[in-house]
């Protein structure tokens, strides 16, 4: 029966015009978005390889300088587009994916694609995460508001209830018409993903299908749900269409608003002139007349068992820059640290609505399992901040041992282009869709819970279709 | 055939029918009078299992419609005043439909033999609904009673809207769905069609069924004037009940 029933709603909807118009608009969105998603990001990442190129020559190819001055010159880490940016770009248009490295500044990404927008809105760019997660569940909306309420209201119902069938196949086979239109969307927007990409990751690709094909269920059971409890088409349009609002425009913001509100980020300026303060306490390479350097230069001079710098094998200056980056790098520690806590908490307080809100829920697990999300740009950030103290390490020890003394006593650098040549380039390792996932365990819960309470309200409806509904 | 008995249907403050007791028997066509408000629709929809009856006891076939709903609609066919199919599909496609959900799977030859036993034309069969008139969309129900094998049929209003010719194409039908053997029970205004093709009209007033008339009373009876005297009667006793 319920074959039976599935099979006659796919046949409405293909021949019914407005089924036909929604899955032509649909798919033709679905398309689009992925080809130009697909378009942007492969134009941006060779822009990008072509930076990173430019980079890298730049370093290998820049006349051979002090150490010093090469830590100062810095250098460009580039974030590689996550494995599934081309379908959920994520926070990566806020967040950015290159940072300038330099010696004692820890920098934030630059060339941000938001910068270049015109609009702060989420719904900026057209890419596959927004067909699925706010389209899809649109098309299902528009197709299914009366997908029980009409035959009701037409006298069809009463009919089918005489013709012996009952209340849970009729919604289990409506539910499932209206989301194989959904799925239909998804695996389109996925396919052509796969068809579009240079290298597909069939973890993370299944995952993004998986939960997205979940939500879809969940969209499809509310709305024939809602059509079979509403009286009339009408109510039940405009119920959906109210909901379909608030689930992805209002609810979204809300939550970000509540977590800002009730945990608030310290600001830009607040968060650097903590950093100031704590970073002045250590000791600036800079100054000669620092009394934390001169007791820095004590205890070198004590080492090598000399009496004055003149004397040392060493340059001085190398040793309190590495000491002084030291210190820097324990002040990041603890207030990056104290930012990303606070960040995760804020991340975690807006996520205690993905329990009301489904789309919340996919939103975050979409981004999180194409590597897009807050967790993989805080585990880049800390990556970049690793291969900065790297390679200021190295260049602090260059400075400082990467010299001789002539027989007049004067210091002479050592140092060739083949050391700075021999540092190789920076690059990111994406987490596991394990460490993802286990990082969005509550996002799970809510959307497994959406599952199971869409089910039931299917169960639940189904009943009271059994009992008065079908009158 | 399909047997009421004492059957009393209340609603929060109101009581829709009775003690309604009733009877149609296998080869016969009872036909509900009343007027608007009467307790016709209450009847059709206890009948086929919509509503629950206060009290009382329904069998379809034999078979307990309270106990047992899903069985006694096994056995029941209903046609409405606008049968309501599915507008995209054929006639031919909504006989099938409804016919495999009733669980019988007829291929094309034999749909297209039941819609011409119900009396639509075979060129009509194979266009879509949205395209018939409402006596050819009757037909289809009454072909989808015959497909089920039902052995009652429900007509709620069957004729109203229905041009002259199409009321009595109609009601051959009807005569003939009896002559087959199915029980038919038929509410209606339609006091000419009425006397036309039922065995036993029963009038309803105010949820009570006041007179039941055989074929031969009917025929020899102005049905008109005593409809008339008994309604009439029937809102002044519930005025002087209300003042009382």
């Amino acid at each position: 029966m319920i074959h039976t029933l599935f099979q006659n709603e796919w046949r409405a909807l293909l021949r019914d015009g407005r089924g036909i118009v929604l899955l032509v608009v649909g798919a033709l969105v679905a398309l689009v978005a992925t080809w130009t998603s697909a378009s942007t990001d492969s134009r941006h990442d060779l822009a990008q390889d072509a930076a990173m190129q430019a980079a890298r020559t730049a370093w290998n190819e820049r006349q051979v300088d002090s150490a010093h001055g090469r830590a100062h010159y810095g250098d460009f880490v580039f974030r590689p587009s996550g494995p599934l940016s081309k379908l959920d770009s994520g926070l990566q248009a806020v967040t950015g994916r290159v940072v300038y490295t330099e010696a004692h500044r820890q920098n934030d990404a630059v060339h941000k694609p938001q910068q270049a927008s015109a609009s702060l809105l989420r719904y900026d760019r057209l890419e596959p995460s927004t067909v699925l997660q706010l389209l899809a569940p649109l098309v299902l909306v528009l197709a299914g508001f009366g997908i029980v309420s009409s035959e009701r209201e037409s006298g069809r119902l009463r009919l089918l209830w005489i013709s012996g069938v009952r209340a849970l196949p009729l919604m289990v086979a409506k539910t499932m018409a209206l989301w194989t239109l959904g799925a239909a969307l998804c695996v389109l927007v996925v396919g052509a993903h796969v068809l579009f990409a240079d290298a597909v990751d069939l973890g993370r690709t299944t995952a993004f299908l998986a939960v997205h094909l979940a939500t879809l269920w969940i969209v499809a059971a509310l709305v024939t749900g809602a059509s079979a409890w509403a009286r009339r088409s009408g109510t039940a349009a405009a119920l959906l269409l109210s909901l379909w609002v608030l689930g992805a425009i209002v609810l979204p913001r809300l939550a970000a608003m509540t977590a800002a509100a009730m945990d608030p980020l310290p600001s830009r300026d607040a968060f650097q002139a903590a950093m100031q303060e704590d970073r002045e306490q250590g000791l600036d390479g800079h100054n000669p007349s620092d009394a934390r350097r001169l007791k820095v230069e004590q205890e070198v001079l004590a080492e090598y068992g000399v009496e004055s710098r003149d004397e040392l094998p060493v340059n001085l200056g190398g040793l309190i820059m590495q000491a002084d980056e030291e210190y820097g790098a324990q002040v990041w520690d603890r207030h990056f640290g104290d930012l990303e806590q606070h960040l995760e908490r804020q991340y975690a307080l807006a996520g205690g609505f993905s329990f009301l809100n489904p789309l919340q829920a996919t939103n975050r697990l979409s981004m999180a399992i194409a590597g897009t999300g807050l967790a993989s740009h805080l585990e880049f950030l800390r990556q970049t901040e690793g291969y900065r103290r790297e390679l200021v390490r190295k260049l602090n020890y260059e400075d400082a041992h990467g010299v001789e003394r002539n027989e007049e006593g004067r210091m002479r650098r050592t140092t060739t282009k083949e050391f700075y040549t021999s540092f190789a380039a920076f690059e990111y390792e994406p987490l596991t869709l394990g460490d993802l996932l286990g990082r969005r365990v509550a996002d799970q819960i809510a959307l497994a819970t959406w599952l199971l309470g869409a089910c039931a309200f299917v169960l639940f409806t189904a009943r009271h279709l059994d009992r008065r509904g079908v009158l | 055939m399909i047997e009421l008995e004492d059957v009393v249907m209340e609603y929060p403050g109101h009581r829709a029918l009775d003690r309604l007791r009733l009877s149609v028997s296998a080869g016969r066509v009872y036909g509900l009078l009343g007027p608007n408000g009467a307790g016709k629709s209450t009847t059709i929809n206890l009948v086929t299992g919509l509503l629950r009856p206060t009290s009382g006891s329904i069998r379809v076939d034999g078979i307990d419609a309270v106990a047992e709903p899903e069985r006694a609609r096994g056995a029941l066919a209903y046609v409405s005043e606008s049968v309501a199919l599915y507008p995209f599909l054929s006639g031919i496609e909504n006989l099938q439909l409804f016919s495999r959900l009733a669980g019988r799977h007829l291929d094309v030859g034999e749909s297209s033999a039941c819609l011409l036993r119900a009396g639509l034309q075979a060129d009509a069969h194979h266009r879509r609904i949205g395209t018939y008139s409402k006596g050819m969309r009757q037909k289809v129900g009454l072909a989808i009673a015959l497909a089920k094998e039902a052995k009652a049929i429900v007509l709620d209003e069957p004729s109203a809207g229905l041009d002259p010719s199409a009321s009595h194409d109609l009601a051959e039908r009807v005569r003939e769905l009896a002559g087959n053997g199915l029980a038919v029970l038929m509410a209606t205004h339609d006091l000419f069609r009425a006397r036309e093709t039922c065995d036993t009209v029963g009038l309803l007033v105010r949820g009570v069924l006041r007179a039941e008339w055989d074929a031969s009373e009917v025929k020899d009876r102005d049905l008109e004037a005593a409809y008339l005297d008994l309604v009439t009667e029937g809102a002044s006793n519930a005025a002087g009940a209300a003042s009382a």
